[in-house]
């Protein structure tokens, strides 16, 4: 079973989002902001991370800046989820290091087909 | 005639006075030469017949003693005038009876009866009969040459001219003095008038000197320049006036300018604060819209797996209208970033016939709802070309759901062509329905943000006003634009046309990029 982690502060949102993935056949573990999703990532070692871009304190971009750097979670996907206020947010998630990107509200359905491609295309490679 | 006309009025005075005295002088000399030289003719012809006749009474006794040396001697007496080159006696009977100079006896003309005296050969010559008591005793002849009468009337002309000459000079003087009073107003004026003209100064008057024409003429001159200076002061204070006011216009509209630009920058800013609050705002909504949506979705789930089928379409519709709350926040935001200019486009290969059928199948719904029919055709042949799909999806989705929105039991009609404009390829895409139309007034609203045709439509038919104004920007930041044409009751017809340059085009409109 695949083991997501959900990096998201909305509380509603990040277990609406859970049940949902949970449903689709995902192991969903979740973190409130960047600092904890950091410290998740690095214990849990996840298949891939959702990150929310609009984070309080370390925001999406630099918590996957960081991810990036360390050696045990550079080689895990992101997918970035942002609220697409600006055209330049998609821009800036993936110049930050994410493999792909959600516009929020979440398309369910679209969201579970990216995380697919995404964990095959890591299945291949590795 | 034309050198006199020419000249100076003080030069004619001067030459017609001349002229003038110079004629009377010149006439009274020659009339005094004239009666001068008579007079003195007459005295010398009265002086040589008292001379006859005293010769003649001397020789009374020689005639009649026959004595011709007493005759002779007193002849001889003659010499002591020297005007009388020539005399003789004659006898009663004619014959010469002596002669002056002696011996000169043939040399005499003959005699010549009565007292006589003429002129003959520039001398003066005279017979002067001897009178006495029983007859004539005989008869004097004298002959006087004109020396002194020539020598006299030469020094009266020499005087005369001498005279003349002086009065002349003198003539000219006076008539230069008294030109003077005629022609120094004149000239005066004539140098005032210079004056004005080259000077502009019209304050200078010229001094009259009397009543005469030359004094009226100075008079009317100095008229003439107080109406001209009365008139250029009022122009002057007509001229000062205009720059003043000039001068205060130009003063408020530099105002009015600075209010306009005051104004311009708070406008923008307002407008730039709207955009971000609009942005901000959109942002914030989507993040328990969120929660919303995917909420609705779990349950609507689980009550499909339990069978519950009321409770599912209730889900259903809070999850549509969670969507179509969406959709507004989304167009807000589209429109705020449009308005802000940072909307771009992305461009990519875009197949028309396949994007027009996905945005027709998506309205399907809406158009059975209505109950109207839906259809569709394309041209053979639309090109594949560049252009923000997005965007055009957008658009075209708006179009078709407003017709459905606006048509009950009628008919929506989507045409799409392509075509040539000033030598590029354009696309066009016509939406024609039979809803309810639109006034002129109303068409020129629509396409501003949150109007609909009237007010009251937004209550029957739902939606914010919105879609057009956004699906019109977002066409003219696609390079193209939207029209429509309309009747009250009788349907509308949307025009939807954009530049669609080929894969390799350069020069695409917005900030295309090849796909």
């Amino acid at each position: 079973m695949p083991r997501l982690l959900l990096v998201e502060d909305n509380e509603f949102n990040r277990d609406a989002l859970t049940r949902h993935l949970t449903r689709r056949g995902f192991e969903v573990i979740s973190a409130r902001d960047g600092v904890e999703g950091l410290a998740a990532a690095t214990r849990e070692c996840p298949d891939l991370i959702l990150m929310d871009m609009g984070l309080p304190d370390l925001d999406g971009q630099d918590a996957t800046r960081l991810l990036r750097q360390s050696e045990a979670t550079a080689g895990i996907p992101v997918i970035a989820l942002t609220a697409h206020a600006m055209e330049t947010d998609r821009e800036d998630a993936l110049e930050s290091g994410c493999d792909d990107f959600e516009t929020k509200p979440v398309d369910v359905a679209r969201l579970v087909g990216k995380i697919q491609a995404l964990l095959q295309a890591r299945l291949e490679r590795s | 005639m034309v050198l006199f006309h020419d000249m100076s009025i003080r030069r004619k005075l001067t030459l017609g006075m001349t002229f003038i005295a110079g004629t009377a002088l010149l006439l009274s000399a020659l009339a005094v030469l004239g009666y001068e030289t008579y007079s003195y003719r007459e005295s010398m012809v009265r002086q040589l017949v008292t001379l006859g006749d005293v010769v003649g009474q001397n020789s009374r006794a020689a005639l009649a003693f026959n004595d011709t040396v007493a005759a002779g001697q007193i002849l001889e007496s003659l010499k002591s005038i020297p005007a009388v080159d020539a005399a003789c006696l004659y006898a009663p009977g004619g014959q010469v009876f002596a002669t002056y100079p002696p011996g000169s006896a043939s040399t005499f003309p003959a005699l010549q009866a009565g007292d006589r005296a003429f002129f003959q050969d520039a001398r003066l010559v005279i017979f002067h009969p001897i009178q006495q008591e029983n007859g004539i005793a005989g008869t004097v002849y004298l002959r006087a040459d004109l020396k002194d009468l020539k020598q006299t009337l030469r020094w009266n002309l020499i005087f005369n001219l001498g005279l003349f000459c002086v009065l002349g000079l003198m003539v000219v003087a006076i008539a230069f003095r008294v030109q003077r009073y005629i022609t120094a107003p004149l000239l005066d004026l004539a140098a005032l008038a210079r004056r004005v003209s080259e000077e502009k100064d019209y304050t200078v008057r010229s001094v009259s000197r009397g009543a005469d024409e030359i004094g009226s003429l100075v008079e009317a001159f100095n008229n003439m320049l107080s109406q001209i200076q009365r008139r250029d002061d009022q122009l002057r204070e007509y001229h000062e006036q205009l720059e003043d006011q000039v001068a205060c216009r130009t003063e408020e509209l530099v105002l009015s300018n600075e209010q306009l630009r005051e104004a311009k920058l708070k406008a923008e800013g307002m407008s730039r604060a709207k955009s971000a609050f609009l942005a901000n705002m959109s942002h914030e909504l989507r993040t328990p819209l969120n929660a919303i949506l995917l909420y609705s979705e779990l349950l609507e789930e689980d009550a499909q797996t339990q069978g519950r089928e009321s409770e599912r379409v209730d889900l259903l519709r809070i999850h549509s209208s969670g969507e179509h709350l969406l959709r507004l926040i989304s167009d807000i935001l589209d429109l705020s970033k449009v308005e802000a200019g940072k909307m771009s486009l992305a461009m990519e290969a875009v197949d028309l016939a396949i994007l027009v059928q996905e945005c027709v199948q998506t309205v399907q719904p809406l158009a059975e709802k209505n109950g109207n029919s839906l259809t569709w055709d394309c041209e053979s042949g639309l090109p594949v070309f560049q252009g923000d799909a997005t965007k055009l999806r957008q658009a075209l989705f708006n179009l078709l759901s407003n017709a459905c929105k606006f048509t009950e039991l009628g008919s929506v009609e989507l045409h799409a062509a392509a075509f040539q404009r000033e030598g590029c390829p354009w696309i066009r895409i016509i939406v024609r329905d039979t809803g309810i139309g639109m006034t002129e007034a109303q068409q020129e609203r629509i396409f501003q943000e949150f109007t609909q045709a009237e007010e009251h439509t937004s209550r029957r038919y739902g939606g914010t006003g919105l879609g057009l104004a956004l699906s019109r920007k977002l066409c003219q930041l696609m390079g193209g634009d939207i029209e429509v044409a309309s009747q009250l009751g009788k349907g509308a017809t949307f025009t939807l046309e954009i530049p669609a340059p080929g894969p390799s085009a350069a020069g695409s409109p917005g900030e295309a990029r090849n796909a």
